[in-house]
């Protein structure tokens, strides 16, 4: 069940985006920018949801694909798919992330009354990644914790798993 | 407080007339001659700031900004060394004039020459002949103390809020940098006092220069503590009383206890404390008890004007912001110089010999620019290693062990980030020397070794990286306690006996330590890890020998520098990699018939009677196979300075400089991979940790 707090901590203007049909909500403060897909160069023995870093002006950002980290199927890019650049700040600095969205819709204003809970899907879904969801009028919004997706900690939780099954064959 | 400053700017004057006498005679400038402009046009530029005195702060200024362009031992073109001259001259003025009136001369004609000479010069130059500094007009009947109260007022009710607050914490930050050079020059100074008595006079220099520093930014309670400590200090040199081992442990602590406070003023806390009253209590309790004659030491020295003043290297300060910005800079610009020639290829024109002439310039000035980048991100081990001695001074009190510390290759250079981040593992390597190697005193006779133990630390350049070594002449590492704790940690399993060199690797590993007692300097199971963590975060790695019963010698090899390296664009099926050309051996196209395999699927090739395994670089990362194998493929053979492996991969590109870029903390620790490059198409490429890959690879083979 969502606290009050979680209501306020993903209530607020929120970046809306579209991933599998589905539409999402980022805190529009997390979000530095939105730039088109590119090429991404991919680095080698990390989990698969990871796709790569890019070049965004002299900076090497990391690019992470959603709808693998939410286990969904994968799709190929299409004209609208773009990239979102994240923002966070750690000790060391200011970090930028990249997440690909099948579309970016628009910006909106959620307030705390129109938030509701996660559902309660049971222990074999991870919904952890969603703090609450904003509806609209009909519409609903999966309102995402982005302290959850730039969790880089979590992230090679995953590989230590999808590794040891790849290493395998040598020359 | 402007007596003070007049005291310090005739000695700094009169050095700088000599080093102006022999630059106006034809001789190049020396680098002591430069580092006395430096100090002069330092002094000059804060006098105007604490004191309000515009010309002086524009002249000193000037001088520093052109000072740091100065190359030693060059001979300067005419126009800089008249302008030095000018600026020294109209100084002295301005001083003579402030002296009597208590007011600066206008000297319209001076800084009219100065400021065509800096025009002519190219350097930025504020027309001072119309600024009038409300603070000049003060009358002489106030005091220098409450001039200056009144001067700091004005100067920050004219300035903006925001203006203001800039410029305080400017000054603080001046006061910061200064202070904590003194403090490390003082705790040198000291702990080098027992052999080399002569050091009393620059450890009075450095106290009478915290004084007034202090005293210039009001910070009461330093000045007094720094003013008492002077005074004994004095007493020392006038033959009225005799250092002991006992007054300088008393010193450290006050240097000890200064550092605590010029920390919390740069985090901009109080510079007042309550500590102050005690530490003058203790300070006059010394000073009756230094009157009694006590267990001689030192000789009081009597003052030696022939002591060597402390060797400076002429070390410029930079922020780290500038600097990085420069280093992002001048990445950007190789990347600029890339893309012309990468047009050149694309569209041959008309003058092709004069757009190769510009290219080739474009190449000159971007690796000056690049090679002068990187220098000033250098800095020598000297600072690092510094700090060393103290503390095995410390460990020496608290263990009983005598101890003998002997630091060699301070000169060597290294990143600014190596030196930060090597301070870590340096300590944790000298204490763990300390307390598992040296053995106690008695012990050692028994063995038939001297009493003292030996820590040698040393500093060099090898192979393009960096190494720094530190040994011990202990008893060496006891392997069957390392392989029991690695047992019993699970890292080595129950049945196997692994090589000699990754049983003791094992150390590094989080908690584990061999000390059989939990003593007080190390042995709680942390440490050593400290040191692999850090060194791998400099894309370094550490080596460890040890013979038992003779000591232990860890070795950390660094690469020269995190910034620039000389790679080379390698294929594997659709991706590329920079592999470093430093790591690179030998290329060449190999038969079929000379590969062999092993039983289980290993591959290896002969080289000039060595064997040496084969690894296809797209399996190792995982890279999608589209091409199909070929009678002859190409082999890369790289090694980390002792183990060699031979890479399989579908094509050379050519090389390159590339600027090294972080992953990122999330990605940093990838094997294999040391970070990323972006290149001539803006695409960003990985640039292949050699160590790392060929500890992998190796991991697999045994």
């Amino acid at each position: 069940m969502a606290t009050n707090e979680t209501n306020m901590n993903v209530a607020g203007k929120n970046l809306t985006f579209k991933l599998n049909g589905e539409e999402y909500g980022l805190p529009i403060a997390a979000v530095q920018e939105i730039i088109r897909w590119q090429e991404i160069t991919r680095v080698p023995r990390v989990p698969n949801f990871i796709l790569g870093v890019i070049n965004l002006r002299g900076r090497v950002v990391p690019v992470l694909d959603l709808r693998r980290r939410f286990g969904l199927p994968p799709a190929p890019p299409q004209s609208r798919t773009c990239i979102i650049i994240l923002q966070s700040v750690h000790e060391t600095g200011q970090i930028l992330t990249g997440i690909v969205a099948d579309e970016v819709t628009e910006v909106v204003e959620i307030l705390p009354e129109q938030v509701g809970a996660p559902p309660e899907l049971g222990s074999r879904v991870d919904i952890t990644f969603v703090g609450g969801v904003g509806q609209l009028g009909a519409r609903v919004i999966l309102l995402l914790r982005v302290d959850k997706i730039l969790d880089s900690n979590e992230w090679f939780v995953v590989e230590q798993m999808t590794q040891t099954e790849k290493e395998n064959s040598y020359a | 407080m402007v007596r003070a400053f007049l005291a310090e700017y005739r000695e700094a004057a009169e050095s700088v007339s000599k080093t102006l006498a022999a630059l106006e005679a034809g001789q190049p400038l020396t680098t002591e001659g430069r580092h006395g402009l430096c100090r002069l046009a330092h002094m000059l530029r804060n006098a105007g700031l604490f004191l309000g005195f515009v010309r002086l702060a524009a002249i000193g200024r000037l001088l520093s900004d052109f000072g740091p362009d100065i190359v030693p031992d060059t001979i300067l073109p005419a126009t800089q060394i008249r302008l030095l001259v000018a600026g020294c001259e109209t100084a002295g003025k301005l001083i003579s004039g402030i002296e009597t009136t208590g007011q600066e001369p206008a000297l319209v004609t001076e800084l009219q020459t100065i400021g065509d000479l800096a025009h002519e010069l190219g350097l930025p130059w504020e027309d001072t002949a119309n600024l009038e500094w409300p603070a000049t007009k003060l009358t002489n009947e106030l005091s220098d103390e409450e001039k200056i109260t009144r001067l700091l007022q004005e100067d920050l009710a004219v300035a903006s809020p925001k203006k203001k607050s800039a410029a305080a914490a400017d000054m603080i930050a001046i006061f910061v940098q200064d202070a904590e050079e003194i403090l490390d020059h003082t705790e040198q100074d000291l702990l080098r006092l027992e052999r080399e008595p002569a050091r009393l006079n620059e450890l009075l220099r450095h106290f009478h220069t915290l004084k007034g520093n202090s005293g210039l930014m009001g910070f009461d309670g330093l000045q007094q503590v720094s003013h008492r400590l002077e005074n004994i200090l004095q007493a020392f040199r006038d033959g009225q009383a005799t250092v002991t081992a006992e007054h300088i442990r008393f010193f450290l602590e006050a240097v000890d206890a200064l550092r605590r406070r010029v920390a919390v003023i740069a985090k901009g806390g109080s510079a007042e404390s309550d500590e102050d009253a005690l530490w003058l209590e203790r300070i006059d309790a010394l000073r009756h008890e230094a009157a009694k004659p006590k267990e001689k030491i030192v000789p009081a020295s009597k003052p030696e004007p022939a002591a060597a003043p402390a060797v400076s290297r002429g070390n410029l300060r930079v922020s780290v912001e500038r600097l990085d910005y420069l280093n992002d800079l001048s990445g950007e610009l190789v990347i600029a110089a890339a893309m012309v020639h990468h047009m050149s290829e694309c569209r041959p024109g008309a003058d092709v010999e004069q757009f190769n002439r510009a290219l080739h310039r474009l190449d000159l000035i971007t690796s000056e620019l690049q090679d002068t980048v990187m220098a000033a991100r250098m800095v020598p081990v000297e600072t690092t290693f510094r700090r060393l001695t103290r503390l095995v001074r410390e460990l020496s009190d608290k263990t009983g062990k005598p101890l003998d510390l002997q630091l060699t290759g301070m000169e060597t250079e290294v990143d600014r980030r190596v030196a930060e981040l090597m301070v870590d593992p340096l300590v944790h390597m000298v204490r763990n020397a300390v307390d598992h190697g040296i053995e106690p005193a008695a012990e050692r006779r028994k063995a038939g070794k001297p009493a003292t133990g030996s820590i040698r630390i040393e500093a060099m350049h090898r192979a393009g990286e960096v190494w720094i070594v530190v040994s011990d002449d202990g008893r060496g590492l006891q392997r069957e306690k390392i392989l029991a704790k690695a047992r019993e940690r699970g890292l080595v399993g129950g049945a196997t006996t692994p090589a000699d060199e990754d049983l003791l690797a094992v150390i590094f590993e989080p908690g584990v330590s061999t000390a059989e007692t939990v003593t007080e300097v190390s042995g709680r199971g942390v440490g050593l890890d400290v040191v692999k963590r850090n060194v791998e975060r400099l894309r370094g790695r550490v080596e460890v020998a040890s013979t038992p019963g003779q000591g232990t010698v860890l070795t950390v090899k660094l690469p020269l520098t995190l910034a620039v390296i000389h790679g080379m664009l390698v294929r594997a099926e659709a991706e590329q990699y920079v592999l470093p050309i430093l790591a690179i051996r030998e290329s060449f196209q190999l038969e079929s018939a000379n590969r062999h395999r092993t039983p289980g699927q290993g591959e290896f090739i002969v080289v000039r009677g060595e064997t040496i395994p084969l690894f296809r670089l797209a399996n190792l990362f995982h890279i999608e196979r589209n091409s199909s194998p070929s009678a002859a493929e190409l082999v890369t053979v790289i090694e980390d300075g002792e183990r060699r492996v031979a890479l399989l991969l579908d094509e050379l590109l050519g090389q390159q400089r590339v600027v090294v870029k972080s992953l990122g903390d999330a990605l940093s620790r990838i094997p294999g991979v040391a970070g990323a490059s972006i290149l001539m198409d803006g695409r960003v490429r990985l640039i292949l940790d050699v160590p790392s890959l060929i500890r992998t690879v190796h991991g697999r083979v045994t």
